[in-house]
């Protein structure tokens, strides 16, 4: 009998009273936007949502707005706003205009970095515009707008058209100058006339400003070219005179060949092999061996071509997404230093090989 | 003085585990990368090979008092004062471990999961855990020690997920960093990381089985802890870029934060709540080697009495300091004090042992 006295007793202790965050007196948010319009001003901006029924799906209740000079300074005045206090635990998308990442996009998430609370699985999504009317226009068909952004760049990762990062990933690259790697992030804008948002490419970063732009379909090869296929990856290639086919990525190997002499400029050799399959081709015939071999060749050349393309794109924003840097600098840490890389990337001269080479033409899915 | 409760080595292994897995499990990763950077893993596994050295000479040194534990054979070796000063050091150091441990212990928990829950109550919750076990006997010690062990393979279970995403660009090339550093790297580990080790000098007469099973049970918790500590600095450079490491303290918990599986989120979380169990399984071997050590001096026949009067002493140590800069200072101060407990006295008096010839049979 002692024994259960006691240990009823014990229960009381578990409470945790100091600690205990009610459900109704916090309010929950599943997204957040940030606009910096200059290094004074933050606007934070959160939506917050109302929990569905069986008559009425979830959706976004009200958007709160407040401005200060560090995140947290604007949060905290959102709480003077909100009828409860303002809960980010559980996070999905984070909102962060264009504009406000020309200098530095660091100072805009170390509050989250710092927070134990923060989600730091939660999407980082760059606007085209301002940041703040992504939750405040209406979406058709989507009541709950957080969560329709978190969809929304999640199929755009498994088809490959933007790169699969969060929070954390998102800020390695930003640390170190030099080291030879970069952020990108996900890229979105608004059609006010369809009422959707639309994945626009992605973001590409040098240190940790905004330096480049890429469109999904220059997304997609960047991500083919790193080796970072998603479930799913399709290409729209020109096939001579007003004919186009589309081809599904089935099966990619990359390899990276360093050279860094001792006197002279470093380059790098990329070669890849990859299976594909057609999935969109009118004119047809795929099943004699000479067509075959002339639509391999073709296709081959045209994904070198754009894979040249989206290379010099991403070296004249001085964006190393491919880590050819970090590649070097673990194959050789001393020259690598000697390179002056930032100087060096812009100027680097990668060679790229492709050899496609068709696995199935009949069925697909 | 001798208690009759026995433990087989098995128990000895998961006893020595525990005990070296703490507070440090968290923590490792960023504490060896302060020297060695990238190549911390590699000064985690030389660490473990130089514990094993440490290992070995306990070793050499109990098996020549096969009935005494440290307090009894001490003053065997170096007469009674000296005996009695080592038998006041190793208690104090126990007793700072205990602190120490409870301290780092509430500073991160309050950190992360109970911002607002005063210090106090997470001590005395603690305490009162510890001294519940810690007032048996060790083959209830061992017993516990062994089920706590099952949660070990939640580590390896929470690291799976993330391995698509390591960066193993960030490693390369190995032990680029040059010896010093690695060796740095090296010096900092023993206090949060492989202290435990040392209880052999106590737990051996409790023993049961032959001395090479004994020695196989210690050095094999050893290379387990080595090598669970080496996963994780592993894991950890090749998540965080060597500059951003620098501004995670918690690295475990922060890779661990980052994963999702499919219907659970933050882990981290439940991650915290395991690694208390180890911070317990550590704060009880230690309460237990301290208590008995103040019974021996006390010459009292039970440590349940010296066991209450210590643990009420460590609470209000343990809460007397929150700030965290403190208390990796302190660290860094027990971590030099502990190589001599750890190492060098040890050794010493297994030069004594052997220059005077002193076995148990001869006194």
């Amino acid at each position: 009998m002692k024994k259960w006295i006691g240990l009823g007793l014990s229960c009381l202790l578990l409470a945790g009273c100091w600690d205990e965050r009610q459900l109704k007196e916090r309010s929950i948010i599943f997204g957040a936007a940030i606009d910096a319009p200059s290094k004074e001003e933050i606007a934070f901006t959160v939506a917050i949502p109302e929990p569905g029924n069986e008559q009425k799906p979830a959706s976004t209740k009200q958007v709160i707005s407040a401005t200060g000079r560090t995140v947290r300074e604007s949060t905290r005045k959102i709480d003077r706003k909100a009828s409860a206090v303002v809960e980010i635990g559980k996070m999905r998308v984070l909102l962060i205009s264009k504009e406000s990442i020309q200098h530095d996009i660091y100072p805009l998430l170390d509050d989250l970095y710092r927070n134990a609370r923060s989600p730091l699985n939660a999407k980082i999504i760059i606007t085209e515009g301002k940041a703040e009317p992504f939750f405040r226009n209406e979406i058709e068909g989507e009541p709950l707008y957080s969560t329709y952004y978190h969809t929304l760049i999640e199929s755009a990762e498994d088809s490959t058209m933007v790169p699969n990062t969060n929070l954390q990933r998102f800020a390695s690259p930003l640390f170190d100058k030099s080291d030879g790697e970069a952020a990108m992030a996900p890229l979105i804008t608004f059609n006010k006339e369809e009422k959707m948002a639309e994945v626009k490419g992605t973001a590409l970063f040098n240190d940790r400003r905004i330096a480049g732009e890429l469109s999904v379909a220059e997304t997609t090869v960047l991500l083919l070219m790193n080796d970072e296929k998603g479930k799913d990856a399709t290409l729209t290639f020109p096939m001579g005179k007003e004919e186009n086919m589309t081809i599904r990525i089935e099966k990619m190997k990359r390899k990276m060949k360093l050279h860094m002499p001792k006197d002279g400029p470093a380059s790098v050799d990329l070669s890849y092999q990859l299976s594909y399959r057609v999935t969109d081709y009118p004119p047809g015939h795929l099943e004699e061996q000479k067509v075959v071999k002339k639509v391999n060749k073709k296709i081959s050349d045209e994904i070198k071509q754009s894979m040249d393309k989206t290379m010099d794109k991403i070296k004249e924003a001085e964006s190393d997404i491919l880590g050819i840097g970090l590649s070097m600098s673990a194959k050789d840490p001393d020259r690598f230093k000697q390179l002056k890389w930032e100087n060096a990337y812009p100027e680097l001269n990668v060679k790229i090989h492709v050899k496609a080479e068709i696995i199935e033409s009949g069925i697909t899915f | 003085m001798k208690s009759p409760a026995t433990i087989s080595p098995v128990q000895l292994f998961f006893i020595i585990l525990q005990t070296q897995i703490g507070i440090g499990l968290i923590s490792i990763p960023y504490t060896v990368q302060e020297g060695a950077g990238k190549d911390g893993w590699i000064s985690i596994l030389l660490a473990g090979l130089f514990v094993q050295g440490g290992i070995a000479v306990i070793w050499l040194l109990s098996s020549r008092f096969p009935g005494l534990t440290f307090y009894d054979f001490a003053p065997l070796l170096v007469g009674k004062i000296i005996g009695t000063v080592l038998t006041m050091m190793y208690m104090l150091f126990f007793f700072v471990m205990v602190c120490y441990q409870l301290s780092v212990f509430l500073a991160i928990s309050s950190n992360w999961a109970f911002p607002r829950t005063p210090h106090v109550v997470f001590a005395v919750l603690t305490v009162a855990v510890s001294v519940y076990l810690a007032k048996e006997n060790l083959r209830i010690i061992g017993r516990f020690h062994i089920l706590a062990s099952f949660l070990l393979v939640s580590i390896i279970f929470v690291l799976l997920p993330l391995i698509p995403h390591f960066e193993m660009r960030y490693l390369l090339p190995f032990a680029s960093n040059g010896v010093e550093d690695i060796m740095k790297g090296v010096g900092k580990t023993f206090n949060t990381a492989f202290a435990g080790f040392e209880l052999l000098l106590w737990l051996y007469p409790f023993t049961e089985g032959s001395k090479t099973a004994k020695w196989k049970a210690v050095a094999g918790a050893n290379a387990a802890t080595s090598i669970i500590y080496a996963i994780l600095a592993f894991a950890s450079s090749a998540i965080f870029s060597p500059e951003e490491i620098k501004v995670v303290p918690e690295p475990v918990l922060y890779i661990i934060k980052e994963a999702e599986l499919i219907v659970v989120e933050r882990i981290d979380l439940l991650f915290l709540t395991v690694w208390a169990v180890f911070v317990l399984t550590t704060m009880i071997s230690y309460l237990y080697v301290a208590s008995t050590g103040l019974t021996h001096l006390l010459k009292a026949k039970e440590h349940k009495k010296s066991l209450y009067v210590l643990a009420v002493l460590v609470i209000p140590v343990a809460i007397a300091t929150e700030n965290r800069m403190e208390l990796m200072r302190i660290g860094d101060k027990i971590n030099s004090v502990s190589i001599i407990l750890l190492f060098v006295i040890p050794a010493f008096l297994l030069m004594v042992a052997l220059i005077r010839k002193k076995r148990e049979e001869s006194v």
